[in-house]
């Protein structure tokens, strides 16, 4: 099979044109949301997850291009019983396409993508497209966002592609200020579908399926300094795919 | 005798009150007025800005502008104030373009030489 590598770089540049954003500010945690940075910004970010004996860190950096247009590269670390593995560099980008402002409250429709660099020959180069948008006000929160993540690896065995797909909602329990901390509460709901996958081009019938999870996140935010923790729990499976282990993620982010 | 010593108590409390009253005269009235006259206060309307977070972006780029202080973000009414002293080229086409690279769109731009909120909190004055 011939490295895709090339169809890919082009994959993204079309995919790139025309879209937007990362995880950032008031965003879904296990989600993705439609903002992105402003003009010149860059955001670091370092994130912790685990579940069980699993524990994960990741550093980030994002950089706004243009009001619209965001670009990040993540760097993600694994640490399994006491094996400590580079999980591969993500590199990401955001474009929002569509944008409606009013006083206290913004709409925002972006567009992703997220290539995912193979570590070795065993592990897939991915690449992601995705859509994200919702409504951010002064109360109330709602996002919406689904990816298709597509795998390509020179091997026999060839695991299924994915689509992610999150509706998350939010509220503001204390009346936000400028110079003062700022709360603001989640509810995530998470669904994946995993194709077949598929062995020297044969459907492996006893595999994808379909889980979902909820996951309550909060975002605790000083001016330019963000605090994001959850708890995400697998709720419901079907077909041959593994109920989500329950796990916590908390990130801490910079505007600079 | 009495006389006297009531005219000398009347006298001295005149010229305690003039005394008093003249560092407000020369000193602090003075000062306000060439603030007034050569200070520009800029009041900025945001529209789409809900968080504290996203408005770090809108303080930021403000900074940019030469001379500009004591800018006040108040989310909730959604505007930035600001005031810049000296000569500056701030203009409404500049401050569009400030607002929607934070990621915001502009609402009305306006211009005083007053201040557009009582008072700043003292540690946004710099």
């Amino acid at each position: 099979m011939k490295h895709p590598f090339s169809k890919i770089l082009i994959l993204i540049l079309l995919a790139g044109f025309g879209t937007s954003n990362l995880a950032f500010a008031h965003e879904p945690l296990y989600g993705i949301g439609p903002h992105v940075l402003f003009k010149g910004g860059f955001a670091p970010h370092i994130t912790i997850a685990g579940s069980g004996s699993l524990f994960e860190m990741e550093y980030s950096l994002g950089y706004g291009i243009t009001r619209n247009w965001t670009v990040i590269g993540e760097m993600p670390f694994v640490l399994d019983n006491n094996n400590y593995s580079f999980e591969g560099f993500h590199l990401k980008q955001k474009y929002r396409f569509y944008s409606w402002f009013e006083p206290g409250m913004s709409r925002q429709v972006s567009a992703v993508t997220k290539l995912v660099f193979p570590v070795g020959n065993d592990s897939p180069t991915v690449i992601n497209l995705g859509l994200t948008g919702g409504q951010e006000a002064l109360k109330w929160y709602w996002f919406f966002s689904a990816g298709y993540a597509a795998k390509f690896i020179n091997d026999s065995m060839h695991p299924g592609n994915n689509l992610d797909y999150t509706a998350t909602f939010g509220f503001r329990p204390f009346k936000t200020n400028y110079y003062k901390p700022d709360l603001v509460i989640f509810l995530e709901g998470i669904g994946r579908f995993v194709e077949k996958s598929k062995l020297n081009g044969n459907t492996i019938q006893n595999s994808g399926g379909h889980a979902w999870s909820l996951a309550p996140t909060f975002m605790l935010t000083y001016r330019n300094i963000a605090l994001r923790g959850g708890i995400e729990t697998g709720m419901a499976k079907s077909g041959y795919v593994e109920k989500p282990e329950t796990n916590y993620k908390f990130t801490l982010e910079l505007h600079l | 005798m009495v006389k006297k010593m009531k005219a000398k108590i009347s006298g001295l409390i005149l010229v305690l009150v003039v005394v008093f009253s003249v560092p407000d005269t020369f000193g602090q009235q003075p000062e306000r007025d060439t603030v007034s006259k050569i200070h520009k206060y800029v009041k900025v309307e945001v529209k789409g800005m809900a968080c504290p977070f996203c408005a770090y972006g809108l303080e930021k780029q403000l900074k940019k502008i030469n001379g500009a202080k004591e800018i006040y973000i108040d989310i909730q009414k959604g505007y930035a104030t600001f005031r810049v002293s000296g000569k500056n080229d701030v203009t409404k086409e500049k401050l569009d373009k400030i607002v929607i690279d934070a990621g915001f769109k502009p609402g009305n731009i306006t211009f005083s030489n007053k201040p557009f909120i009582k008072s700043i909190p003292e540690k946004i004055r710099k």
